[in-house]
């Protein structure tokens, strides 16, 4: 969570200092009809500096894992030497605790990463491939891809889906609503009605 | 006011006009389920077919549009009570008594309880609208440059010093959005700005693609994440539930009234519905005998936060329609749908097209009565949603919200933006940031950014002119007030301690 916090402050530095930057050009100041283009993104700019060097002055105030362990280290060291081994026991599984508390405090949970690509990455491919064969298409082949490799799916329902769907969307939308969606650079020819 | 009661009544009649009000039913049943489904909220549900009310005519369309939200709201409760998943965030508090009475078999009258609490919280809300809307615009007529521009930091100030987040991280939301808003053309000047010669940054950022990537992929992302666990318990909704429902909202009336009451006001500011809900919770909670009841299947548990949520929900339509400021995502997807009809948001409206503003007012009363009857008969098909395969139901929502996200503009880069708002509205899930400031700032960026100039050019540049009396002197101190009450709230605890609800 720390890494994350402090890497997502900085990417609200960049915005900041793209908005001031930006602002310097155009002008900020007082023109001859009132506040110059660059007005309000400068102020906004500069609050935004402003506040993201809060939030990464407090990210980078908070311990890291590694910081955390050594204290419980260094702790465990004390109480033993002083409480002997009856102690020890209980430490254990407070350090287990702290483990267990240290491992949800991650951006994302362990075994979150793979379902969350497993999403991302072939929503771009459909994105990509929009670009190519239109939208209807790439979709139907993200509906069957995803329905098959994640869901595991009979093909029965996956020949249903993947094709009932993208042709009721392509009806109502293209053809009911007179609203083309792309068709990329060959979807008009793989469609031509 | 007997002027106002001829207008409603005429507006009532517009809405049930049989087209219009065919419209209303298919948008209340399609909002259920978007209220249903993860990843399609209120907002995104709107957001996505807003391209395809541009066809229609601007009454039908926005009855189609907030037939949707009505629907939403609806829906929310559903998988609330019946998976334990809320469907929206201010349907969180309904979960905690809503499922452990489904659990002991009584969904249904769980169900009959958390509609009828929502028709009566709606009720209220519209009698709110209805009245005090002419009321509220006319008084909004005298609006200038500044008073628009103070009502826009009574807006934002609210959501940081009653958002309940990090004051710090709401600010970098709201200047982030606004900065979004600001990318493309300069409207004054017609200066490029943050474009760096790219063709496709010229034409800005959408915020409804915002919103469906925000709300709707970064919701998916958060699904996923956490391993999709449905265990539904299937629920038929009898007679018996009806009566028995019925009864149970008539013993705790008292609860009813509070949490609508408390609704109708938390609405009326941004970001309302959700401390709405939680805040009648805590209040039923705190007046109940039986206290130790709460989390096993209370029913004030259910009715209170599910009469202020929707209370809530209607009355936030009255800052939207008369002064052209959205409470929540929601009714900035709404109004982002009115001005693509053309039509501005604010007092003029009721001036300049009183039939419309009548029209969608009547179908807030049509549509929220029908929307009782639609849920009490169907809510065992809704459900059924619900038990789809989430292999099936994903790749199709991410598929539908593409679809939106290209169809507001035409312009394929739009789908490009929309993955990349579903990481950030993930990232921003994560970390804590909220995503309503920031989608209500890239909504309403060019109409404050102008406000602001103006009141400067008119005051020739001096800011002194935000604090000109009589009207927007005191909106800016109750904003000042609100920004800085997360720092003044612990004062007055310490000096009065036990008063008031935990």
């Amino acid at each position: 969570m720390r890494k994350a916090e402090i890497v997502v402050a900085f990417f609200f530095v960049a915005i900041g200092i793209i908005a001031i930057v930006d602002a310097a050009r155009v002008g900020f100041g007082w023109g001859p009809s009132g506040p110059e283009s660059g007005f309000f993104p400068f102020y906004l700019g500069v609050g935004t500096l402003i506040c993201s060097a809060v939030v990464l002055v407090k990210g980078f105030r908070e311990p890291t894992a590694a910081n955390l362990a050594a204290a419980l280290e260094k702790m465990r060291r004390v109480v033993v030497t002083t409480a002997g081994g009856a102690a020890e026991e209980r430490l254990r599984l407070l350090e287990a605790e702290a483990g267990r508390i240290a491992g949800k405090d991650r951006l994302i949970p362990e075994g979150g990463l793979k379902p969350i690509l497993w999403v991302l990455l072939p929503s771009t491919g459909m994105v990509i491939l929009t670009e190519f064969v239109g939208l209807h298409i790439a979709a139907a082949t993200f509906l069957a891809f995803y329905m098959r490799a994640v869901g595991k799916i009979r093909w029965v329902t996956i020949a249903l889906v993947s094709i009932l769907l993208p042709v009721s969307l392509f009806i109502v939308f293209d053809k009911l609503f007179l609203i083309p969606l792309p068709t990329g650079l060959w979807g008009s020819k793989l469609i031509p009605f | 006011m007997i002027e106002n009661l001829h207008h409603l009544l005429e507006g009532i009649s517009i809405a049930i006009q049989p087209g219009n009000f065919l419209v209303a039913m298919i948008g209340l049943v399609l909002g259920v389920i978007v209220g249903v489904l993860p990843g399609l909220g209120g907002a995104n549900g709107v957001a996505i077919l807003i391209p395809l009310t541009v066809t229609m005519k601007p009454v039908p369309g926005i009855i189609l549009l907030s037939s949707i939200y009505w629907g939403a709201l609806y829906g929310g409760s559903i998988t609330s009570i019946l998976f334990n998943i809320p469907g929206e965030p201010w349907s969180v508090a309904t979960t905690f008594d809503g499922y452990p009475l489904a659990k002991k078999g009584k969904a249904g009258k769980a169900l009959v309880m958390a509609f009828l609490s929502h028709g009566v919280g709606a009720v209220l809300g519209v009698i709110l609208l209805s009245f005090f809307a002419p009321i509220i615009a006319e008084f909004a007529l005298k609006f200038g440059p500044a008073e628009i521009f103070s009502v826009m930091m009574l807006t934002f100030s609210a959501f940081v010093g009653l958002g309940g987040k990090s004051p710090t991280k709401t600010l970098i939301s709201i200047f982030f959005g606004f900065i979004l808003a600001a990318v493309g053309m300069d409207i004054v000047t017609g200066q490029l700005r943050m474009t760096f010669g790219s063709v496709e940054l010229m034409g800005g950022f959408n915020f409804i693609v915002a919103v469906i990537g925000l709300f709707g992929l970064g919701e998916i992302f958060l699904t996923v994440e956490e391993g999709l666990k449905m265990e539904g318990i299937s629920a038929k909704v009898t007679f018996k539930d009806i009566v028995e429902g019925s009864k149970e909202l008539v013993l705790h009336w008292k609860t009813l009234l509070m949490g609508a009451l408390i609704g109708c006001w938390m609405g009326l500011k941004p970001g309302g519905a959700t401390p709405a809900s939680f805040m009648a919770y805590g209040f039923a909670k705190q007046a109940a005998k039986n206290k130790a009841e709460f989390g096993q299947g209370a029913s004030a548990g259910i009715i209170a936060p599910e009469a202020a949520a929707h209370a809530a929900g209607t009355s936030a339509t009255l800052p939207m329609i008369t002064l052209g400021i959205p409470g929540s995502p929601t009714m900035a997807v709404i109004m982002g749908g009115l001005m693509i009809f053309g039509l501005l948001p604010g007092p003029m409206l009721f001036k300049e097209h009183a039939d419309f503003v009548w029209g969608l007012i009547g179908s807030c009363w049509v549509g929220n009565f029908v929307g009782l009857f639609i849920v009490l008969a169907f809510t065992p098909l809704f459900a059924a949603v619900l038990k789809i395969r989430f292999a099936i139901l994903m790749p199709s929502i991410v598929y539908v919200c593409a679809i939106g996200a290209y169809a507001v503009n035409n312009r394929m880069i739009d789908i490009h933006y929309m993955i990349i708002f579903g990481v950030l509205g993930y990232l921003f899930k994560k970390l804590d940031y909220p995503l309503a400031p920031m989608v209500l700032a890239l909504v309403l960026g060019d109409m404050a950014e102008a406000a602001m100039r103006q009141a400067l050019i008119i005051g020739h540049g001096s800011p002194l002119i935000f604090f000109k009396p009589p009207i927007a002197l005191p909106i800016m101190i109750a904003a000042i007030i609100i920004f800085f009450m997360p720092t003044i709230s612990p004062l007055f605890k310490k000096k009065r301690p036990s008063v008031g609800p935990a």
